[in-house]
């Protein structure tokens, strides 16, 4: 019932002042955690597997990312797919942040996207003697506060780009899951 | 300008004009929130791609020619040479283009961006040493890019189709007619030809083409190591990267409305995703 009460004016700004402090205190949390190039690789993949779970909505994400191919699915399809996905964004994300301490960031625009309770976030993000790269973030508040569920650097969506590419790999393989989980497996297995 | 090059042209111009009429599907940037919406979620699922056994077979030439040619040419060039020296090289290539970009600034109406232009040419040429040091940056004037795809995009044609080019990589009908004529649209294209120097034709792209592929060795690397279908995902980077730059870096991420809206996604008992997409 407190949320009939909502003032939409006033409580829009505190949203975007809200959703400013979270990706601020995440990308802080990253640098501390994930950049020193003395931790072990397997350890920087555990850290950044722990702040992938708790930040972004990996299922919402999965969801997206196979689109058409979600739904025709069943449970234990779909869960092994979602496992095997946060394997792969681990291996692709956690060993970039090596060496990255000192990166900028600056939190710019924030505005709602329609309904749904999602912001985008604009930010610029400088790495040290590297240019500066310009990154959109895609966040949901809800119950437990906000959850990341894209990111679109120089206007390239993560979640668009993963899914055209999915959705090439399942057209080849005439919509099968099961072969695009085992394709992904072995990359994984490959990145080790 | 000789006869054939008139023709030539003209034959550009015609295209151009007959792509820009068309201005099809493509053509309505999405905006978020409105009715257009669930048209524009369809376009995202649409590959465009009517060509793709052929441009799958050329991307495949692209990428060998980049494994044995460019890319070790482009680590060498990176190991040898400096970094000043390479921001130098850079920025010669980049003032040498200013007519090319200037002209699309204009075509585009981009009145402040035409003036940048012109004032770091100005600059740089004479500060800067025939471009050799990019000046203009500090004072203001920051380095942008422009090309006639873009031009063409702006004034609401769509893509036409994707298209990779050999050599060239990634393109698209509208960008691989763009890319004819900006080359059209560059004096040193005549200049080349007058003295006939064609060898300039050749050096100034591929040189420009190294020290681009220098810096993106470590960024493709990655890029590579967990695609599981390369060609598509390079098709997407190439489209969103196109239409980021065609909106000049202007609200990303609106070009997916309602990406995650319970409509189209989160709806997993409704029957919304498949009218969508049909």
């Amino acid at each position: 019932m407190l949320a009939l009460a909502w003032l939409p004016a006033s409580g829009r700004a505190d949203q975007a002042d809200a959703a400013g402090a979270f990706l601020m205190s995440l990308t802080d949390r990253s640098m501390a955690e994930l950049t020193d190039e003395s931790i072990p690789a397997d350890q920087r993949k555990e850290r950044f597997r722990r702040l992938f779970k708790d930040n972004f909505d990996i299922p919402a994400i999965g969801r997206f990312v196979l689109g058409r191919y979600w739904r025709p699915a069943d449970e234990a399809e779909r869960g092994e797919f979602l496992a095997v996905f946060e394997d792969v964004m681990v291996d692709r994300f956690a060993p970039q942040f090596a060496g990255y301490a000192g990166t900028k960031f600056k939190i710019g625009a924030i505005r709602e996207v329609k309904e749904d309770n999602q912001l985008m976030v604009n930010s610029t993000v400088a790495p040290p003697n590297s240019e500066v790269v310009e990154v959109d973030w895609r966040l949901r508040s809800g119950d437990g506060g906000f959850k990341v569920l894209d990111v679109v650097a120089q206007g390239v969506s993560m979640a668009l780009t993963l899914r055209s590419e999915y959705a090439s790999v399942l057209k080849s393989s005439g919509g099968k899951i099961d072969a695009l989980i085992a394709m992904l497996r072995e990359r994984t297995a490959k990145a080790g | 300008m000789d006869i054939g090059l008139c023709r030539r042209f003209g034959a550009v111009l015609a295209v151009v004009l007959v792509l820009a009429a068309c201005a099809n599907r493509n053509a309505d940037a999405p905006v978020a929130g409105t009715p257009s919406a669930t048209a524009d979620i369809y376009e995202i699922d649409d590959d465009n791609d009517p060509l793709e056994i052929v441009n799958r077979f050329i991307f495949a030439f692209d990428m060998t020619l980049d494994v044995f040619i460019f890319k070790p040419a482009a680590a060498t060039y990176r190991f040898l040479l400096p970094v000043e020296v390479r921001d130098s090289v850079r920025n010669v290539i980049r003032n040498l283009r200013t007519p090319v970009v200037l002209a699309n600034d204009l075509f585009q109406g981009e009145m402040e961006r035409a003036e940048t232009t012109t004032m770091r040419f100005l600059i740089n040429t004479t500060v800067g040493v025939l471009g050799i040091f990019d000046v203009a940056d500090g004072w203001g004037y920051p380095h942008h890019d422009e090309d006639f795809g873009q031009t063409l995009a702006v004034h609401g044609a769509g893509e036409g189709f994707y298209l990779v080019l050999p050599i060239f990589g990634p393109s698209s009908l509208r960008d691989g007619f763009g890319l004819v004529v900006d080359i059209l649209l560059d004096p040193l294209t005549y200049v080349g030809q007058a003295y006939d120097v064609d060898d300039e034709l050749l050096a100034r792209p591929a040189v420009g083409g190294i020290d681009t592929r220098s810096r993106n060795i470590e960024t493709l690397e990655d890029l590579q190591k967990d695609s599981i279908d390369f060609y598509a995902r390079i098709r997407s980077l190439y489209r969103q990267s196109r239409a980021n730059d065609i909106r000049n870096g202007a609200g990303a991420g609106d070009q997916v409305p309602g990406l995650y809206s319970s409509e189209i996604d989160f709806g997993d008992d409704a029957d919304s995703t498949e009218k969508t997409t049909d």
